[in-house]
């Protein structure tokens, strides 16, 4: 059966059902819809002094109980509740947050308590971090309620390049958390109540399932290779054959595996002293292509559908490609001096272009752009099927340079809200 | 009531399209009432100004709209409610059949989002094109069409079946761009 002519029947039938005259409505009494309206109205002003006078007593209430709390303190520190899993008052996310949305109502956030922890010696790198322990953070109402819990043995260090993720399965009871990228993982098939540790792969797999998800594994001594372990929902894992990073070679894998919504698979390889690339497939990891950006520095942006983009380091030039061998110069609007342009790719493939001195936004499709109306929730992170943004009141596009006081998120990247956690 | 009659007139001119627009957005009785109701507080509020415009019904319209968007996250905590029986649509005369693809097409309408929904009734009902629904939603043409062309391929599912669906994955590069004939 062909879907296309299947949709053209269900447009007609939905022109058609929606015209119908006896589709229904609701009330047909004007005059009886009249008289409610009229009562709502006259209701208002009562409503209004209701709500004051019952925020009055709450707030009284509220700020009595604070001051019976703070008196009840306990002057010394330390002090466990006698209730089971206290959580901690200084809970707070990583900054960039570590979020994921499964759908529109599940969701997740990394979170940490640094209080009480102790700063280590420095080491000989100089690079000493605090291990923080680590809380997961779920929702299952689109981000209304939150409900933290601690994850048994999972610190995360106490430093914003260095994040803790948080990856799903084929649902949102099915997770991975990673400490840190290519570190030890551990998996729950049951939203965070439970954690198991990821086994070590004993077989191989040439694709990623449909409910699996990929980590990056760093060997911890010596010099293996880095390798690509696909995890699926009933705690199986194997390891990816490709693509292969050879041992021994000074690189590390950016982030995590990337997924675009068309399923195109995203690794990027850093490599001191060299630019960046990305290996990049297109059929679940079967096979694997390189892709290098034409400018040597280029940033290369995960995108869905058949079109490649990349940019140079100062992100004023824009190149696109198919194979990702030849590339072809998009001609972007014309910019004030100086001006870095923003790209965001976009779900179905196109690339989201903005000029922040300008505020202007347009939207690449291969060599060709269209000028977009401006949106302010433009250019916000996408995690999973929500999206978060950093609150930066009166910055164009949100553009972010310094640690924000808070986000915001939209878990169906369409209804924002105040994400409840501060900024570590 | 604000300017008396003019209000009133309003309401009683405007009232069978105002019902047909906060059923297809609700799919249910009672809610399209209470969504007609809110709406007209607002436009009630807002009438000296609403008329001066000289486009009230097109006001009412896109609040009624905007009510129905920033109602649904307050919804998500309200328990799902099964449509009675005394809600299907009264039409007596009509064969079974015709009464049977309505109760479809509204039980297809009410498994989609809101955002689809919304993109569906402004295009399908008001045959606004995707930039004119993007202009009103305050969204990207892209996402329109891509909620366009999720919410027709969950209704596809619903309407036809899940046997006649070989495509599941809708990808909005596929949906052409509805514009203005």
């Amino acid at each position: 059966m062909n879907p296309h002519s299947d949709l053209r029947a269900v447009e007609g039938r939905l022109r058609a059902g929606l015209h119908d005259p006896s589709w229904p409505g609701g009330s047909s009494d004007a005059d009886a819809l009249l008289r409610r309206v009229a009562r709502a109205r006259r209701r208002r002003p009562a409503l209004i002094v209701a709500c004051l006078a019952i925020l009055a007593v709450v707030a009284g209430t509220t700020y009595a109980a604070a001051g019976r709390s703070l008196r009840a303190a306990p002057p010394v520190s330390g002090t466990t509740s006698p209730t089971a899993e206290p959580l901690p008052s200084d809970l707070a996310m990583n900054w960039p947050p570590q979020a994921y949305f499964a759908d529109a109502k599940h969701g997740y956030v990394v979170l940490k308590s640094c209080a009480g922890v102790t700063t280590p010696a420095p080491l000989a790198e100089g690079r000493a971090t605090r291990q923080c322990p680590v809380y997961l953070a779920a929702t299952d109402d689109g981000g209304l309620s939150w409900r933290p819990r601690a994850v048994p043995g999972a610190t995360a260090p106490d430093s914003s390049d260095l994040v803790t993720n948080v990856l799903f399965g084929s649902d949102a009871d099915h997770l991975v958390l990673q400490a840190t990228t290519g570190g030890p993982a551990i998996f729950s098939r049951d939203g965070g109540r439970t954690w198991t540790p990821v086994p070590t792969p004993t077989e191989t797999t040439d694709e990623v399932p449909q409910d699996g998800v990929v980590i990056v594994l760093r060997p911890q001594t010596g010099l293996g290779s880095i390798r690509f372990v696909v995890i699926r929902t009933d705690g199986r894992a194997a390891q990816l054959t490709g693509p292969t990073i050879l041992p021994g070679l000074p690189v590390t894998i950016d982030g995590q595996v990337g997924v675009s919504s068309d399923g195109t698979l995203w690794i990027r390889v850093v490599a001191e002293g060299l630019p960046n690339w990305d290996y990049v497939s297109r059929d679940h990891g079967g096979t694997w292509f390189e892709v290098r950006g034409p400018a040597g520095t280029g940033v290369i942006y995960r995108t869905s559908g058949p079109n490649l983009y990349a940019a140079d380091d100062q992100k004023r030039t824009l190149w696109t490609s198919k194979d990702g061998a030849h590339w072809d110069q998009v001609a972007v609007p014309a910019t004030a001096p100086g001006t870095h342009l923003l790209y965001e790719p976009q779900s179905d493939g196109a690339l989201l272009i903005g000029d922040p001195s300008g505020r202007r936004a347009y939207l690449a499709e291969g060599l060709r752009y269209t000028e977009e109306p401006v949106d302010e929730h433009m250019f916000s992170q996408h995690v999973g099927a929500g999206c978060i943004k950093a609150v930066r009141d009166g910055a164009p596009f949100n553009l972010v340079s310094t640690r924000p006081a808070a986000y915001d998120l939209a878990p169906d990247c369409v209804h924002w809200g105040r994400f409840p956690f501060p900024i570590a | 009531m604000p300017d008396g009659w003019a209000f009133d007139e309003f309401v009683r001119n405007s009232l069978p399209a105002l019902n047909r627009y906060a059923y297809s957005l609700t799919g249910d009785r009672a809610e399209a009432e209470d969504l007609l109701q809110d709406t007209l507080l607002k436009v009630s509020r807002a009438w000296r100004r609403i008329r001066a415009d000289g486009n009230p019904l097109a006001y009412a319209r896109t609040a009624m709209l905007r009510t129905y968007l920033s109602a649904w996250r307050s919804l998500l905590h309200r328990p799902r409610q099964v449509p009675l029986d005394h809600d299907l649509p009264r039409a007596a005369a009509d064969p079974y059949g015709h009464v049977d693809a309505r109760d479809q097409l509204r039980r297809g309408l009410a498994e989609l989002s809101p955002g689809q929904r919304a993109v569906l009734v402004l295009g399908y009902l008001d045959d606004l094109s995707d930039e004119e629904i993007a202009a009103v939603l305050n969204r990207r043409p892209a996402t329109v069409r891509s909620l366009r062309l999720r919410g027709l391929h969950a209704l596809r599912r619903h309407l036809v079946g899940p046997g006649a669906a070989p495509d599941d994955t809708p990808n909005p590069q596929r949906l052409q761009t509805r514009t203005r004939p």
